[in-house]
């Protein structure tokens, strides 16, 4: 249980971001980091071998999240302003950014590119790995974080 | 492959995705722990548990006994026995199945079927046909 405890601490902020950002829900973000870790307990024995253990745990919250999309049969609870895909960092410096209107930009986009968003810019993946991660091609991946990225750009730069 | 970022401002600049809530490590632990608790399933019981595994299963025993209807309904008629055929067809066939024999009452144990589940009559060629008729004579 301890190496489980470890393994949380390491993990649970990128696999619960990506949770969040693929389902636009953060009570739904719960489930999926839960059933990511009970399925790490079932699966301990095929954990040796594993060789990319970072795009595993990814690729095991990415399909947890798009069940749970799959599942979900009404709209989600929470509405989009209530979502905090992102908050203010303290340890930032600069000017203060309004983390309420890029939360509510960034539910506009489709789960995929917000996935693909989040995925190669706060978890540093490749594209390949993206691609990986979300069972797309290279290119696909590419194409989703760069619409993601013009999108959220011309909705930053036009009128609040 | 990676294709580079143009140099634009990062629109996320003084930002950081939010945290999993705090209460959330024990609720998964816990989890964690009965999940742990639990004996590992062999590979068997995951077979059975996948449904993809049981689909494929079904899937082919469907096939199967399909594939076994339509052998059983469309095949021809079983054929006659070999001793049959070879008597309406060649008779001299039937003389070479007809082994010289002392006492001509007896059947041989296979090759006697007339493929209908009676017994196969078999008849020698008359005198001065085939080849025993020839090897009598000379």
């Amino acid at each position: 249980m301890r190496a489980v405890e470890a393994l949380y601490d390491e993990c649970s902020a990128d696999l619960y971001g990506l949770a969040v950002w693929r389902t636009g829900c953060a009570e739904e973000a719960r489930d999926v980091l839960q059933e990511v870790f009970v399925k790490i307990v079932d699966k301990r024995r095929a954990l040796s071998g594993v060789k990319d253990p970072r795009g595993w745990l990814f690729t095991l919250a990415h399909r947890a999240a798009v069940d749970v999309v799959r599942r979900r049969k009404r709209r989600p609870i929470q509405a989009i302003e209530e979502i905090h895909y992102l908050i203010p960092d303290e340890a930032a410096t600069g000017p203060n950014p309004d983390a309420t209107r890029a939360s509510s930009l960034l539910g506009s986009l489709p789960p995929a590119q917000r996935a693909a968003v989040y995925l190669r810019h706060f978890c540093g993946c490749t594209f390949r790995e993206i691609g990986s991660i979300t069972r797309v091609p290279t290119f696909s991946a590419a194409s989703r974080y760069r619409l993601g990225m013009r999108r959220l750009r011309i909705l930053m730069e036009a009128k609040p | 492959m990676n294709i580079p970022v143009r140099n634009t401002p990062d629109p996320f600049s003084g930002l950081r995705p939010q945290a999993p809530p705090q209460g959330l490590k024990g609720t998964i632990l816990k989890s964690a722990g009965e999940a742990m608790a639990n004996p590992m399933p062999d590979r068997w019981t995951l077979l059975w548990r996948n449904p993809a595994a049981r689909m494929a299963w079904v899937f082919t025993v469907v096939l199967l006994l399909l594939g076994h209807m339509l052998v059983h309904f469309h095949s021809p008629a079983k054929p006659p026995a070999n001793a049959l055929l070879a008597e309406r067809q060649a008779p001299e066939l039937t003389e070479i199945i007809l082994l010289p024999r002392i006492n001509m009452d007896l059947l041989p144990f296979s090759g006697t079927s007339d493929g209908n589940g009676g017994a196969l009559k078999l008849q020698r060629p008359a005198a001065g046909k085939g080849r025993h008729a020839k090897e009598t004579r000379s």
